[in-house]
């Protein structure tokens, strides 16, 4: 906190005086009230096919008004985290864990195509064209080269997907459980956005990691170079946030909406403040939060962003590589969001 | 003991013949240097196969860092893939692809014409389905040209025996020959084969590989608009002849590195395996597979293949020694990171090295082309041809084994008489298949212990 104070910005500054709060922290939720008919949390359980049930659980994340990206002189800050700057979140369910591989191996052999060579992958996208709109239709990853749990038992994140299959995976999980509306709709399962994701990772705080700013503390909340054992762990085995989160540092990445771009806190910071940003209109990769379990402390901080690198193909020796895995890497993971009905004017007055 | 025709040769007589080790043969010829690519330092690669893999192989040769290289033709018997093939590698490497229309060769003899746009000491990736590496392969060799090929290559004994006379050929003719078996060039398990022969924990006394994940290489019926040998190669994992079907492309990579570790070849196998739940596909293959290989002091490794959805997955590779165990492929064919332990539990706590690998050379797909297109350029020698066999081979002896219900020795398996698909060298597009259906349209599968000295 000491630090998080001695950098407040002149921004933060008419922020405060703008609400007239009087707490020495540069970000707030909304008041509890708004939200009242919501439920805070839910549990959500699903049947595979073959009859195995799993659940998960969802959290109310109040909305409110946060500083996203870094301070300046935070150690370990990189120039994309800058500016720092104000972001309004209109409240939105997290899933208090990272999707396991239970849940990911449900999708998966309920939706995986047959087979991949070209004949099936014709009839494949003849039959996504036809049925764009047809929820019922999801056209399934490819099989997996190899094994998707990497070794890893049922309960620890789902790994190795490529954000195209997390996205997939979100739409098979809306269908699965009911929450599609007619037409596509705001409360659909889906991933955070970049700013959600940073949002509930500080919880309401202003430090650096979110539980404090005392790295030896982190031991306690996040499986990361100093606390994990080269491989990921069971989720939701450390301490939560305050908002009920667990391992929102560590374990594995976790895909987030947005694609990436060293500049979008620089465009986002040009509106004040920045309502539900959705990142860039268009981009090569996306950004994926939270860093892993081979993850130094620098990438441990709320404010560091990582995105899909190259090498994150290099366990695919094909080309084209494939639009579903990225194999043998076990640092990448999501975790799901959906929105509330409160926010669906704001969603769609969402701008970039 | 099987039916198997014994021929002359023995392996022992083989060894001695090609050498140890191939390198080392070369060494011993005195070779001459090798010449690439004429005047200049630029080398030309020609792709033959422009599959997923092939195309993967061309695009990390692309990116090997150390001189002018660049693609120069395609060859394929499918226009899609030519077309794909040239377009994914011009999106990824607009530079250095120099593929005119009239460079990109449809058909069987697709292979020469491709290989004719090189000069010797240029590079041929041989991309296309196990069954015609030593027909390409004895082209290249003729046309003096360096080879990389993708694995297995060979399917059965008789394409090994001719193998291993081409692999002896092309050491004499000092050409620089990898085959895509990247095990060997992980540097994770370069180290662990370092650690284990330098005997860190002690002797290997059990060997244990897995590849056990959802179904896989099934397909179905041929298509009405396709001639029955395009389908047949198309669709390669499903039929033995084109592939050596599963067991061979899948669970070579394991089979091979475990050689390594081991620093030998298994003698002999024996196996258990069916087809459960082969449904609608009309494949060759088992869907699971247990095979037991010896090794000549009497130690073994055993080798689980499982290809059915929702069972226990395992994807992996471990040896067990005296002084101490070592996990070789954490996951996959050769996934990092690999460890010893001073138990036989590898718990880490008993963890006594762990491998660290540099992001740089964290790619074994891109290893294994730094690695031969460095041997050219510096004229070292580099020929994994003979090892390639052997490796190919031995998934045979294993596969046999499975397949006919008999203890199968490497002898054995070298010396078969069953060729699954002669002539490959003059095929055409109006031959017919090496494969026919039987009368209710469904393809010969083996029988265990009903035919016992061929696999169908």
């Amino acid at each position: 906190m000491m630090l998080s104070l001695s950098t407040v910005s002149y921004r933060v500054v008419k922020y405060m005086a703008l609400f007239t709060i009087s707490v020495a922290a540069f970000q707030s939720s909304d008041m509890p009230g708004k939200d009242r008919k919501l439920p805070r949390r839910y549990t959500e359980t699903i049947t595979s096919g073959s009859g195995e049930k799993s659940s998960f659980e969802m959290v109310l994340i109040p909305g409110g008004t946060f500083m996203m990206g870094s301070p300046k002189g935070e150690l370990g800050r990189k120039d994309d985290e800058e500016p720092q700057h104000e972001v309004r979140v209109d409240p939105f369910y997290l899933c208090t864990t990272e999707t396991t591989l239970e849940l990911f191996l449900a999708y998966y052999q309920e939706t995986v195509s047959a087979e991949k060579d070209f004949f099936a992958a014709e009839q494949a996208r003849k039959n996504t064209e036809q049925s764009r709109e047809d929820v019922d239709a999801i056209t399934g990853p490819t099989p997996v080269y190899g094994d998707l749990t990497m070794g890893y038992e049922e309960k620890h994140p789902a790994i190795g997907m490529t954000w195209h299959n997390a996205v997939t995976f979100c739409k098979w999980l809306s269908r699965k459980t009911g929450r599609v509306p007619a037409l596509r709709g705001p409360r659909e399962y889906r991933l955070p956005t970049e700013a959600e994701w940073e949002y509930a990772c500080r919880a309401g705080s202003a430090n650096i990691y979110g539980v404090g700013s005392d790295p030896d503390r982190l031991a306690d909340f996040a499986w990361y170079d100093a606390t994990a054992d080269s491989e990921t762990s069971e989720v939701g085995k450390k301490k939560p946030n305050a908002w009920g989160l667990y391992d929102m540092l560590g374990n594995v990445r976790e895909w987030v909406y947005d694609f990436y771009s060293p500049q979008a806190y620089r465009q986002a910071a040009k509106k004040d403040p920045t309502v539900n940003p959705k990142g860039p209109k268009t981009g090569e990769v996306h950004a994926a939060r939270g860093g892993d379990y081979s993850s130094s402390i620098e990438e441990l901080r709320c404010a560091s962003r990582a995105f899909e690198e190259k090498w994150w193909r290099s366990g695919d020796p094909q080309i084209p590589k494939s639009k579903w895995w990225l194999p043998e890497m076990d640092f990448i993971g999501f975790r799901i969001a959906r929105s509330t009905n409160t926010n669906n004017q704001n969603a769609r007055k969402q701008n970039n | 003991m099987s039916e198997i025709t014994q021929k002359s040769t023995s392996r022992r007589e083989f060894l001695k013949s090609t050498g140890r080790i191939a390198a080392a043969s070369a060494l011993a010829a005195g070779v001459v240097p090798s010449i690439y690519a004429g005047e200049n330092n630029t080398i030309k690669v020609a792709l033959v196969g422009c599959g997923g893999r092939g195309t993967g192989a061309a695009s990390d040769a692309l990116s090997v860092k150390n001189g002018p290289i660049k693609l120069v033709a395609l060859a394929d018997v499918f226009q899609r893939r030519l077309d794909n093939s040239y377009k994914n590698l011009v999106r990824g490497h607009a530079r250095q692809v120099d593929i005119p229309r009239d460079r990109q060769f449809l058909g069987f003899d697709g292979y020469k014409k491709a290989m004719d746009c090189l000069d010797k000491g240029d590079v041929v990736i041989l991309g296309t389905p196990p069954a015609f590496r030593w027909v390409h392969f004895t082209y290249a060799i003729r046309k003096g040209l360096n080879v990389f090929m993708e694995k297995p290559i060979t399917v059965d004994g008789p394409t090994t025996r001719k193998f291993l006379k081409l692999a002896e050929e092309s050491v004499r003719k000092n050409l620089k020959v990898g085959v895509g078996l990247m095990s060997r060039h992980s540097r994770a398990l370069e180290e662990l084969a370092k650690r284990v022969h330098d005997g860190e924990i002690g002797n290997i006394i059990l060997q244990r590989g897995y590849r056990m994940a959802g179904r896989s290489a099934t397909t179905g019926p041929k298509p009405e608009n396709m001639s029955e040998l395009l389908y047949q190669i198309q669709r390669f994992h499903s039929f033995l002849w084109a592939s050596g079907g599963m067991y061979s492309d899948y669970y070579i990579h394991i089979i091979d590195h475990l050689g390594w570790m081991k620093n030998a070849w298994p003698v002999k196998a024996q196996a258990l395996g069916g087809r459960h739940y082969n449904g609608d596909s009309v494949d060759q293959n088992f869907d699971h597979y247990a095979v037991e290989y010896t090794y000549s002091d009497g130690t073994t490794f055993n080798f689980d293949g499982r290809a059915m959805t929702g069972c226990q997955s395992i994807y992996s590779s471990y040896l067990h020694c005296t002084k101490g165990m070592a996990i070789a492929s954490k996951s996959g064919d050769c996934g990092m990171p690999s460890s010893l332990f001073k138990g036989q539990t590898p718990v880490r706590s008993d963890m006594i090295w762990q491998s660290k690998v540099s992001r740089e050379e964290s790619n074994p797909y891109q290893n294994e082309w730094n690695d031969l297109i460095d041997a050219i350029r510096r004229d070292k020698p580099y020929n994994e041809a003979k090892r390639g066999a052997e490796a190919s081979l031995v998934s045979s002896m294993g596969r046999m084994a499975a397949h006919t219900g008999q203890i199968i020795t490497y002898d054995q398996i070298l010396n078969c008489e069953h060729e699954m698909a002669p002539g490959l060298d003059k095929l055409t597009m109006d031959s017919p298949a090496p494969l026919q259906a039987g009368s209710d349209g469904k393809y010969p599968v083996p029988q265990p212990g009903i035919l016992k000295d061929r696999e169908y």
